[in-house]
C-alpha cells in the first residue's frame, strides 16, 4: 500500500505550497544478486515547507535510508528526490541545501564548539563577520555562549547534541535532517529536547525531516508522520490521524498500544466479533459485508461496567495499576485477551478484581477498521 | 605486611624487570659512552682509562696542527650537516609517498586492510642488508636500471645512480618507508567515516575535508611517522656504506669508523652522543610544535 501525504488537490505552483521535499516513486537496492537488500520500495512523499515531518519505524524499516537519500550520502536505485522543487539527482552533499544532525552527532573532535559551528559558513565562503555573527547568533539559540571555546570532548552528552543542532542550522538550510538525535540522551533531557526541536522548528521556519522509531516522540513534536515498515510508506498523517485513524494494521500496531479484533462484515458498518457480540464503527467497512476484516481499537476506548443484558461481556484476568491509570486485562468467549485503560480518577474508582465478570463497550467512533492484511 | 606494602611491592614486582633492562641495557651503556668521551686516546683501540681529556669534543669542530695549534675543521659538521639533510629529505618523501598508500589502505575493505598492511610489512621479513645489494643491481652502471634506459635509447651513457647522495637517499626512504605509513594508516583507519560525511554535508568538498577534517584528525599519526623515519635514518649505517660507497658518509658511518679503522674510541662516542643530543634536539622541537597545534585548535 502506498499512500502519499501530498498536497496534490491544491495549487500546487504557488510558492507557498511548493514541497520542500519531494520525493517521486524511489527505490534503493543495497548489494547485487542473492545478497541484494531492498531498502527503500517505490518510496512517495511530498514534505512541505515551514512542516515538522517525522519518519517513523521499526529499525531497518528504510527510514535512515531516506534520509541519507535525502541528504545525497546516497543514491537512489531508480526515482528521483526534488528538493525545493529542483532536481539534485547525482549531486554530492555538499552541493544540497540541506544539513544532517547525525545520530552520534558526528562533531569534530578537533575543533573547539564555535569552530564547529563555523564549519559550513566557512566552507559557503561566508564573509569573516557575517560568520563572526550567526556563530554567536547560533550559540545564544542553543545557549551555549559560555561554551564556544571548550573543545567537543570538554561537554556533555546533552551540550554536544545542541553543538551538533547548532551546526547543521547555521547555514541556514531550507532542509534539516534529523537522524534519532535524541536516542542517545536520557529520558529527562530528550522530553526537554523534544520541546525545545519543536520551539527552534517554530522559530526557524525551517523545514525538519525527523527519523526516530519512537512513537512517543513521533507524536510529540511532528506536524505530519510518515509510518514506514519493510522499505515502505505505509501511512502519512497528522499524529492524530496516524494514532486514531490507523489504516494499516502495521500502524495500529506500532505507534501506541491496541486492540486488535478479527471481525466479519454483517452490514455497512457492523461487525460480529469471533469471541461474540456485535461491534459498529462510524467508519463505513471498506470490507463487503461478509468479509473479513480487523477492528482495531485502543484500550482508553474501551469503557467497563457490571455485565448487563444484550452488553459485550469478558473476565478480568489480570489488573496492572500504571499510577495514572489501570490496565485491566479481559479475556472473550473464545479466550482473545482484549485490555482496558481506565484512567485513576479519585471521583470514579473501578474496582474490579481478576475473575470478575464485566461488561464493556466501545464508541463506534473510536473503532478503526483495517483490512485483514497479515503484515 | 600491611594490604598497601604488599600492593607496593606487587607493583616494584611488576616494574623491575623493564626497570632492569632499561637500567643495564639503555642508561649504563649511555653513562659508559659519556665517560669514554672524555678520556684518553689509546692508539691501539681502546681508551686511557685514567686520563681525563676533552680532546675528543675539540676535534668536533677543529683539527690541531703539528704544532699544537688549533685550526677550524667542519669537514665533520658538514658530514653531520649531510645526514640531517639526507634524513630530512627521505623523511619528507616518505610522507609525499606514504600518505597518499596510508590513506588507499585506510579506505579498502576489512579483508583487503590485512592484506595490505602484510604486504607493507613483508620488506622487514628479508634482511636489510641484502635488501640494499638488491639496490646496487638497480642502480649500478649497468644495472637493471640503466641498461633498460639504454635499450630504450632514451640515454646513451649510464646515469651516475650508485655511490651519490641520490643512492643513499633511494635506500633510506625505502627501508623507512613502512615506518611512516603504518602509523599514518593506523591514525587514518581510526577516523570517524561520519565525520567525513559530516564534512560533506556542511558544503566542505573532498579537498576541503582533507584538508580540514582528515588530515588534522591524522596528525598524530603523521608526526609519528616523521619522527620514526627521521630518526633512524639519521643514524643509519648500512644503507650510506653500501650505497653510498664510503664517499656519502653518514654520520653513523663517521662514528663506526673511529670505533674501527680509526681507533678513536673517544671521538666515536662524542659523535653518538652529539647525534643523540641533535635527535633530543629535534624531537624536543617538533613536541613543542605539537603541543602548539593542540592548544591552539588547529
Amino acid at each position: 500500500m502506498k499512500t502519499s501525504g501530498s498536497s496534490s488537490t491544491r495549487d500546487s505552483s504557488s510558492r507557498q505550497d511548493r514541497s520542500a521535499v519531494a520525493v517521486k516513486s524511489v527505490s534503493k537496492v543495497f548489494g547485487a544478486g542473492a545478497q541484494a537488500f531492498r531498502a527503500l520500495d517505490d518510496v512517495s512523499v511530498d514534505i512541505r515547507q515551514n512542516e515538522f515531518f517525522t519518519l517513523l519505524g521499526p529499525s531497518g524499516c528504510g527510514k535512515t535510508t531516506l534520509l541519507r537519500l535525502i541528504a545525497g550520502f546516497e543514491q537512489p536505485t531508480s526515482g528521483e528526490v526534488l528538493l525545493d522543487g529542483r532536481d539534485f539527482s547525482g549531486k554530492p552533499p555538499y552541493q544540497r541545501p540541506v544539513n544532517t544532525v547525525f545520530q552520534n552527532y558526528a562533531l569534530f573532535p578537533h575543533m573547539t564548539v564555535a569552530q564547529n559551528i563555523s564549519f559550513g559558513l566557512e566552507m559557503l565562503g561566508r564573509p569573516k563577520d557575517r560568520i563572526k555573527a550567526v556563530t554567536e547568533e547560533m550559540l545564544r539559540l542553543v545557549q551555549l555562549e559560555a561554551m564556544a571555546d571548550r573543545r567537543i570532548t570538554q561537554i556533555s552528552g546533552g551540550q554536544q547534541q545542541r553543538v551538533a543542532l547548532a551546526r547543521a542550522l547555521a547555514p541556514q538550510p531550507k532542509v534539516l535532517l534529523l537522524d534519532e538525535p535524541l536516542s542517545a540522551l536520557d529520558l529527562q533531557l530528550r522530553k526537554e529536547m523534544q520541546l525545545e526541536l519543536k520551539r527552534l522548528q517554530t522559530d526557524t521556519g525551517i523545514t525538519f525531516v525527523f527519523v526516530t522509531h519512537d512513537q512517543d516522540e513521533a507524536l510529540t513534536m511532528s506536524d505530519r508522520i510518515a509510518v514506514m515498515n519493510r522499505g515502505e510508506i505505509l501511512q502519512v498523517g497528522t499524529p492524530r490521524e496516524i494514532y486514531n485513524k490507523p489504516q494499516h494494521r502495521f500502524v495500529a500496531g506500532f505507534v501506541g498500544e491496541i486492540n486488535l479484533l478479527p471481525a466479519e462484515t454483517t452490514g455497512v458498518n457492523e461487525f460480529s466479533i469471533a469471541g461474540g457480540g456485535c461491534l459498529r464503527s462510524s467508519e463505513a467497512a471498506h470490507v463487503p459485508v461478509g468479509g473479513q476484516a480487523v477492528l482495531a481499537v485502543r484500550p482508553e476506548c474501551i469503557a467497563l461496567s457490571e455485565p448487563s443484558d444484550g452488553s459485550l461481556t469478558g473476565v478480568i484476568t489480570n489488573v496492572v495499576y500504571h499510577g495514572t491509570d489501570t490496565i485491566f486485562h479481559f479475556k472473550l468467549a473464545d479466550g482473545q485477551e482484549l485490555r482496558a485503560r481506565s484512567q485513576n480518577n479519585a471521583a470514579r474508582v473501578q474496582t474490579f478484581a481478576t475473575g470478575d465478570q464485566i461488561g464493556w463497550s466501545v464508541d463506534p467512533a473510536s473503532v478503526s477498521v483495517l483490512a485483514d492484511d497479515p503484515s | 605486611m600491611t594490604r598497601a606494602g604488599k600492593h607496593t611491592l606487587f607493583r616494584i614486582l611488576l616494574i623491575g624487570p623493564a626497570l632492569l633492562a632499561i637500567t643495564v641495557f639503555m642508561i649504563v651503556p649511555l653513562l659508559l659512552m659519556a665517560y669514554i668521551s672524555f678520556r684518553g686516546r689509546d692508539y691501539s683501540g681502546g681508551v686511557l682509562w685514567d686520563q681525563f681529556s676533552a680532546e675528543a669534543y675539540v676535534r668536533l669542530f677543529f683539527e690541531r696542527e703539528l704544532d699544537g695549534s688549533l685550526a677550524l675543521n667542519l669537514n665533520y659538521m658538514f658530514i653531520i650537516l649531510r645526514s640531517v639533510w639526507l634524513s630530512f629529505v627521505t623523511m619528507v618523501i616518505s610522507l609525499a609517498v606514504g600518505l597518499p598508500v596510508a590513506m588507499f589502505m585506510a579506505t579498502r575493505d576489512a579483508k583487503w586492510k590485512a592484506v595490505l598492511v602484510f604486504m607493507v610489512t613483508l620488506p622487514f621479513w628479508t634482511n636489510l642488508l641484502v635488501r640494499n645489494y638488491a639496490w646496487i643491481l638497480l642502480l649500478r652502471d649497468h644495472g637493471t636500471i640503466n641498461s633498460t634506459l639504454i635499450w630504450l635509447g632514451i640515454i646513451s651513457e649510464p646515469l651516475p645512480l650508485l655511490h651519490n647522495s641520490f643512492a643513499v637517499a633511494v635506500g633510506l626512504t625505502y627501508s623507512f618507508l613502512p615506518f611512516m605509513v603504518l602509523p599514518i594508516y593506523a591514525s587514518l583507519e581510526k577516523i570517524d567515516l561520519r565525520l567525513v560525511e559530516a564534512s560533506f554535508d556542511l558544503y566542505a568538498n573532498r579537498w576541503q575535508t582533507m584538508r580540514r577534517v582528515i588530515l588534522p584528525l591524522a596528525y598524530p599519526g603523521i608526526v609519528a611517522g616523521c619522527v620514526l623515519v627521521f630518526v633512524p635514518a639519521l643514524g643509519s649505517y648500512i644503507t650510506p656504506e653500501l650505497l653510498g660507497g664510503g664517499k656519502t658518509l653518514m654520520i653513523g658511518n663517521l662514528i663506526g669508523f673511529q670505533f674501527g679503522a680509526a681507533r678513536n674510541w673517544p671521538f666515536g662516542a662524542a659523535l653518538g652522543l652529539f647525534l643523540l643530543a641533535l635527535v633530543l634536539t629535534s624531537l624536543w622541537l617538533y613536541a613543542r610544535r605539537y603541543r602548539g597545534e593542540l592548544e591552539g585548535g588547529r
